[in-house]
């Protein structure tokens, strides 16, 4: 075995990271050959509908596995049905009300382990069904590698995964897991000439039975301090003269605003469900709670300072933001799962 | 496409065959049969001398066999040890009396050793000495009665002195 | 290190049809040095066979040589005693010769015979009957022939003849 693995680090093994975007695949391969990275890129493919592969990703990812022996593709997964407990044993499912045959687990570190229901597992190996799949990591993993600062694994600190589509929390008291919680983001595509809103709530879950999950249901949201532009346009009269202009600046406006007010509106959904999060932290008897003092967010994406900002404010706790790479780190991770 | 590659295999394959087998058979297969052949070759001629060889021992032992059967008294003869005794005992049936006197030994022809003995002895006729000398021929030694003889009469008898010379082999 | 949910896809370095066409190659590769190592192994005992077959011819040989030697030997035992009783014979022949060639008349009272000389000492009524019946036959096979006579007392001749055959033959009668 380590003859064959010693041989095979002589030729170009190709990883490539996958993960899910808005509407999106967002894809960074590196090529490495004795140890050393030769090549390096980062592509992204639309998706089709059914979050299914289209042609353009597909075709991409099978030239690359016709090109290269050894090609080793990762995927984060980012289903909700995905949780920790802690302890490694098998009957620790049971405890919790998970039934051991419906899921996978990994264990980290030999003291905490992450499930997820093989349907989901299935799925997602049947969406890459035609290129093939190696590593399906979980957030959770990904997450609790990117703690770097053993220091940080404390009760008061709160660590944060901040994606494009999900936000992950984990909280340890140095080696032991003691609380998480996973929240996909949805996207909304916004037409701001329909004034009904659709009521925002997390994906539904499907397939689950009696799983007790760590978040939120949905409640009907209400955005606060949302403006509407065209009660806006209405109200205003005084300005017929400059119209014209007006318009167009309004239109920039609209635009400029459109995508503020989605990333404003994700944002409070965001926060909210941190909040719910922390609150949900506290009030339960299961975590033997003390305090959180700070929260390290592991930013794979842009973040405004208003969350930041809200947080410090409404939940008072320091915000230490470090900027990261999902796919990178998938790609280190799973170099290491192959032992190079 | 994969049906390109697919033959293109086949044949990159089948020529790396045919050129291992062939290179494998002209470099290792063919000296060897070569080798085998000249091997034969030399076997064969050796086999023949080994056979002609041993048709040429047995035609000797044949000749041997056929000597040995002519010669066996003769040969038996030369090895006998010579007992005067004996040979006195025989001489009796001829000679009323006979003495021996050793005269000394000599290497006769390399491989023979000759006794000289003088023979003293009393003869009734000169009848007797011929059937003496015709009998000593097949007496169990080799024996040469040879000069000086003298015969003298004295009363009724003939007292006749002679050489006897015995053969035996020299060990 | 575990991370993954999901073991991941088996790699080959060389796909199932190089395998097999390598293998297939190998295999009659070795297939073929097989075949040559039965041909060196032939080779091997025939050269084994020869060595033998040569120390066989060798011992053959030697042991010709040695019957050779043996019957030469055995054919001069078989000369030199068929010599010896040839001469015997011979000696015989002489003797008898001799002693018939005196007549009733003459008497012999000693002979010493040689090699190459004959002395004969003994009685004669006369010396003519000597020299004509003993005498003469003696003269033919003697080279030389000298006889000596003593008269004796009852009138009868004493005589000693001394014959001799000169020269290196030492022919026999």
């Amino acid at each position: 075995m380590k003859l064959a693995k010693t041989l095979q680090k002589k030729f170009s093994n190709v990883f490539v990271a996958i993960l899910s975007e808005k509407n999106e695949y967002v894809l960074k391969y590196i090529v490495i050959k004795n140890e050393k990275i030769k090549e390096s890129e980062e592509k992204r493919f639309s998706m089709d509908e059914d979050k299914k592969l289209s042609s353009d990703i597909k075709e991409f990812l099978l030239s690359l596995q016709k090109g290269y022996k050894f090609v080793y593709i990762v995927v984060l997964l980012e289903s909700i049905s995905q949780n920790c407990l802690p302890g490694c044993e098998k009957e620790k499912l049971k405890e919790y009300g998970v039934e051991e045959e419906k899921v996978y687990t990994v264990c980290v570190d030999k003291k905490w382990m992450s499930y997820v229901l093989k349907s989901d597992i299935l799925w997602l190996k049947s969406i890459f069904e035609e290129v093939g799949l190696d590593f399906i990591y979980s957030p959770f993993l990904v997450l609790n590698n990117f703690i770097r600062n053993k220091k940080s694994r404390n009760k008061n600190t709160l660590h944060l995964l901040y994606s494009v589509n999900s936000i992950t929390l984990m909280l340890f008291d140095e080696e032991k897991l003691v609380f998480n919680a996973f929240f996909k983001i949805p996207f909304k595509e916004f037409d701001f000439k329909d004034e009904d809103e659709e009521e925002l709530k997390p994906e539904e879950d499907t397939n689950i039975d009696g799983i007790e999950l760590d978040n939120i249901e949905s409640e009907d949201e209400e955005f606060e301090g949302f403006v509407d532009i065209t009660k806006l346009e209405d109200d205003d009269d005084s300005f017929k003269e400059d119209e014209e202009i007006l318009q167009d600046a309004k239109e920039q406006i609209a635009s400029s605003s459109l995508e503020d007010l989605e990333l404003y509106g994700r944002e409070v959904i965001i926060f909210k469900y941190i909040k719910s999060a922390i609150e949900e932290y506290y009030k339960n008897d299961k975590y033997d709670s003390e305090f959180l003092e700070d929260i390290i967010f592991y930013c794979d994406s842009n973040i405004s300072n208003d969350i930041i900002t809200m947080i410090e404010n409404d939940l008072f706790l320091n915000v230490e933001i470090h900027s990261i790479d999902i796919k990178e780190e998938m790609i280190n991770m799973s170099i290491k799962e192959v032992d190079f | 496409m994969a049906k390109n590659s697919m033959i293109f295999k086949l044949i990159i394959f089948l020529f790396l065959f045919v050129i291992v087998v062939f290179t494998v058979i002209f470099l290792l297969i063919v000296p060897s049969i070569k080798e085998l052949k000249a091997t034969r070759y030399e076997y064969k001629k050796v086999y023949n001398r080994l056979e002609y060889a041993n048709k040429e021992l047995e035609a000797k032992q044949k000749d041997l066999k056929d000597i040995k059967h002519q010669t066996l008294k003769i040969s038996k003869a030369f090895e006998n040890r010579f007992e005067e005794s004996d040979f006195l005992k025989f001489s009796k049936k001829y000679f009323k009396e006979a003495t021996l006197k050793k005269d000394g030994n000599e290497t006769y022809k390399k491989s023979f050793k000759e006794y000289k003995f003088t023979t003293i002895s009393k003869i009734s006729d000169p009848t007797v000495f011929y059937r003496f000398l015709t009998d000593i021929n097949r007496y169990d030694n080799i024996i040469q009665t040879d000069f000086p003889i003298k015969m003298a009469a004295y009363k009724d008898d003939i007292n006749t002195t002679f050489t006897l010379k015995v053969y035996t082999l020299a060990k | 290190m575990r991370y993954s949910f999901i073991t991941p896809r088996k790699k080959e370095l060389i796909d199932n049809i190089t395998k097999m066409w390598l293998l297939f190659i190998g295999f009659v590769v070795i297939m073929l040095f097989a075949f040559d190592l039965l041909i060196k192994l032939k080779i091997s005992s025939l050269k084994n066979q020869m060595n033998e077959y040569n120390s066989k011819i060798a011992a053959a040989k030697s042991e010709t040589k040695k019957l050779q030697k043996k019957i030469l030997f055995l054919n001069k035992e078989k000369a030199v005693a068929e010599e010896i009783y040839a001469s015997n014979s011979v000696l015989k022949d002489s003797i008898k010769n001799l002693f018939d060639l005196v007549p009733d008349q003459i008497t012999l009272q000693k002979v010493v015979m040689d090699k190459n000389s004959l002395i004969l000492y003994g009685i004669t009524p006369s010396k003519d009957t000597f020299n004509f019946l003993l005498g003469s036959p003696l003269k033919s096979i003697f080279q030389s022939s000298n006889t000596i006579f003593y008269l004796g007392k009852d009138g009868w001749y004493r005589f000693v003849s001394s014959n001799k055959i000169v020269g290196n033959d030492g022919d026999r009668l």
